[in-house]
């Protein structure tokens, strides 16, 4: 799990909803379902964490994952269409792991919906903050700071730092999350963590005996918005301190790159005959890149909006990706 | 004269013995033949390929709902497949429409039912029994039996509705099934509401035709036993061939037939022989040739053995291609000798590859479209393997959590390996339970065994563990 950056853009998808649907007193609203996965909202958890899951840190499945309602949509529907609600998950943590389920506090109870919450965006961030929860929420936790990976365990287990050791709460909640989401326990999820750590501590060797070409490669295995990637950089920090790992700048940089790449290859399928069922589907997988262009550009974790405007400009998407952005 | 009666004994004994040299040399040359025009007929049909030649092929005057089912696509004359069943309060279903002819990139009219349990797979089988069999013959099922089909809700029972639609000569005609609860736990076919429908009449022509067809439904329990089942006897034909799907402890209708031979076998023995080669293709396992014929009979490490002697596993399959052979047989008209090429109708299977071997399994569903092209097969299946063979249109993957009840597949699963099918069709970690049991419990040995897999051995595991902590090591003594 690593420390997520949530843009700041209205997304038309909740916008329109917001005005069409309105709440009643319970927070209720006669919501269609599903429009969560309409393409804006999608491309901007995808700008958010690229296409990893913020649980897991799996590559999300099918290279789209599923769009997480972090409080559980059945307990909590007036955060329904809510963007501080969403996030990325693979189909292991959103389907089978997390399901309906938001374990708090056993005293706590779950929040209650005020029509304050409506209006008010900062009374309801409060709300949200003051609720005795026990999964850690990638955005507002300091999650790069509590987690750390066990490398000296031979399995490259997900453990509690020494600085979330210290305090009762946050091992708590380290410790259900780890817990919860099965971090330790899933087979193939420990396994690909753990060929990922193994391959770069081997490289790390080699470079701190001279190899410098595989101080590159744990830099590519340690990008932010790769599978696994954030525990490489922790291991990195830890056993090579003096090997410069990507900035949030350059690993941005990969993101917006290869953002690009995919829609190329979508207007590459589009100028084929295909099936108008395979159309439709093509033409909204690259409306959710624009968007993902679009959103960075708007509001980037890192760097600045000049610059990815740069980005953007040197493939010659700047027409492709305008439209998208007038409209955040 | 003694010496010409002992000539012409002599010339009488040798001639004898030349006629019954002649006589085998002629019983081997024809065995020799028959077998390798057996050998030959079934390697034509190896050749055959299943890729769909008119897959893609669209003409400018048809509709786009009639091109959704690839209503085009050359069939043969006359026969009546099915083209979409929509389902409403039946089992556990609350409403749902699977569409059985989408065009497909492979040969032949197959359609795959697959989903996690009590998701409703047999419960489709069973509908389409049910429409096929028409409003008089479902009734014959027993109110009892028909009760327990219809849908429990908290309030109540409610009635079921099934309506179909089957394409002839690219005609579409609509048939339709009301069930309704008639008392406590019981239900029948509201006739009169039937008889009431504008386009009965074509209902009652094509449910009349589809009795002179081959129909024929296998539940997951298909049994071959010398058990004379006296419950089935006083259905129709029609009827007991769809029994094993609505009743686990049902014998095949054609028990008989497997069981006892005799000359009415004959014709659909020879069938067998040319499809059965074909189907399973196991070393271990092939009919016999045995002259008479009027036995079906498989050798077995050059042993002969009756179907019911078969392992289990062969059983299963066996079984339902000896009772569709013989109701192929069994319809009015049918000739003796038989290309499977040229059998038609509808073959329902719940659980296709029950029993078998991955290898086995494999090979069965694209060995079945060469040797019966001209069958619809809907089937189900729990199996990774079964479900790689299959067009992604070719899918029915239910799902509970989807508004329409099943998952829209936007790629082909043929390309994809068994753990890939596992886990992006079936959403099922292909890892295994005692590994996972193990991490959560923090076995000592965990790590040694996480380490190993098909290219790494227990030695080189070892190997590669000690190698990283002495990486660590090094790298920590590097930086202190």
């Amino acid at each position: 799990m690593r420390k997520l950056t949530r843009p700041r853009v209205s997304l038309p998808t909740l916008v329109r909803i917001r005005a069409m649907y309105p709440f009643n007193r319970a927070g209720v609203a006669e919501f269609p379902l599903g429009d969560w996965n309409n393409p804006d909202v999608r491309g901007a958890l995808y700008a958010m964490h690229g296409r990893i899951c913020a649980y897991c840190g799996s590559p999300a499945s099918d290279q789209r994952g599923d769009v997480e309602h972090y409080r559980p949509k059945s307990v909590y529907p007036w955060l329904t269409y809510e963007f501080r609600n969403y996030l990325l998950g693979c189909r292991v943590c959103n389907s089978s792991r997390k399901s309906t389920e938001f374990p708090l506090l056993s005293s706590a109870k779950p929040l209650r919906y005020h029509p304050r919450m409506y209006q008010d965006p900062d009374f309801l961030e409060k709300a949200l903050a003051s609720e005795k929860r026990l999964l850690l929420d990638p955005v507002s936790d300091p999650v790069d700071d509590w987690l750390d990976i066990d490398y000296e365990g031979d399995l490259s287990a997900v453990r509690a730092s020494a600085a979330a050791a210290a305090d009762r709460t946050s091992r708590e909640s380290v410790e259900q999350t780890i817990q919860f989401f099965g971090l330790n326990t899933i087979v193939e999820l420990v396994r690909s963590r753990n060929q990922q750590v193994t391959a770069a501590i081997g490289a790390l060797r080699e470079w701190s005996e001279g190899n410098i070409a595989r101080g590159d490669d744990v830099r590519l295995l340690s990008n932010r918005y790769t599978a696994h990637g954030w525990a490489v950089r922790r291991v990195a920090e830890s056993l090579a301190p003096n090997l410069p790992l990507p900035t949030a700048e350059e690993d941005l940089k990969w993101l917006v790159d290869e953002t690009l790449v995919l829609l190329d290859i979508a207007d590459g399928i589009l100028k084929k005959p295909i099936p108008d069922k395979d159309r439709r589907q093509v033409i909204n997988r690259r409306d959710e890149s624009c968007w993902t262009l679009a959103i960075l550009w708007k509001d980037p974790p890192a760097a600045s909006s000049v610059e990815i405007g740069k980005w953007i400009d040197a493939r010659g998407r700047r027409a492709a990706i305008e439209p998208f952005l007038a409209r955040l | 004269m003694s010496i010409l009666h002992s000539i012409s004994t002599w010339s009488g004994l040798i001639a004898g013995l030349v006629g019954v040299g002649v006589g085998v040399l002629f019983f081997w040359l024809f065995g020799v033949i028959r077998r390798r025009r057996l050998l030959r007929a079934i390697a034509a049909v190896q050749n055959r390929s299943i890729r769909n030649p008119h897959y893609g092929e669209r003409s400018g005057d048809v509709a786009e709902e009639a091109r959704a089912t690839s209503f085009d696509q050359p069939r043969p004359s006359g026969a009546i497949f099915l083209e979409s069943i929509t389902i409403r309060n039946f089992k556990n279903i609350t409403r749902l429409k699977v569409d059985f002819m989408r065009p497909s990139t492979l040969t032949g009219e197959w359609t795959c039912i697959a989903g996690i349990n009590g998701v409703g797979k047999t419960s489709i089988l069973q509908a389409i029994c049910l429409v096929l069999l028409g409003g008089e013959l479902v009734n014959e099922l027993g109110r009892g039996r028909l009760g327990r089909l219809l849908r429990r809700t908290q309030v109540g029972v409610v009635d079921a509705e099934i309506e179909a639609f089957v394409l002839r000569d690219k005609i579409r005609t609509r048939l339709y099934i009301p069930l309704k609860h008639a008392g406590p736990g019981e239900a029948a076919v509201d006739i009169e509401t039937l008889r009431s429908a504008s386009d009965y009449p074509q209902m009652a022509k094509i449910w009349t035709d589809l009795r002179r067809q081959v129909v024929v439904g296998y539940g997951a329990n298909r049994n071959v036993s010398d058990f004379k089942d006296s419950r089935v006897t006083n259905y129709s034909r029609t009827v007991q061939r769809q029994m094993t799907m609505f009743d686990p402890l049902t014998q095949l209708a054609s028990v008989d037939v497997i069981l006892e031979g005799g000359l009415k076998a004959q014709p659909v023995i020879r069938t067998l022989r040319s499809l059965i080669p074909l189907v399973l293709q196991s070393e271990a396992l092939s009919p016999t040739s045995s002259i008479s014929g009027d036995k079906l009979q498989f050798s077995m490490h050059d042993t002969a053995v009756d179907v019911i002697d078969l392992p289990d596993g062969f059983r299963s399959t066996i079984a339902w291609l000896v009772d569709l052979c013989a109701a192929w047989h069994e319809r009015a008209g049918a000739d003796a000798n038989v290309d499977p090429a040229e059998i038609t109708g509808i073959v329902l299977l719940d659980e296709i590859g029950l029993h078998l071997h991955p290898s086995l399994e494999k090979a069965l569903v694209p060995q079945l479209r060469k040797a019966l092209p001209r069958v619809q097969f809907i089937v189900s299946t729990h199996s990774p393997m079964v479900l790689s063979g299959f067009d992604r249109d070719e899918l029915v993957i239910l799902d509970a959590a989807s508004p329409s009840g099943t998952k829209e597949l936007d790629r082909q699963v043929f390309g994809m390996t068994m753990d890939e099918v596992y886990s992006w069709l079936m959403n099922t970690s292909p890892g295994s339970p005692v590994m996972e049991e193990m991490l959560e419990k923090k076995d000592p040995d965990v790590a040694m065994f996480l380490y190993q897999s098909k290219d790494v051995s227990q030695e080189l595991a070892r190997k590669l563990i000690d190698a990283r902590r002495e990486d660590i090591k090094e790298l920590k003594r590097k930086h202190d």
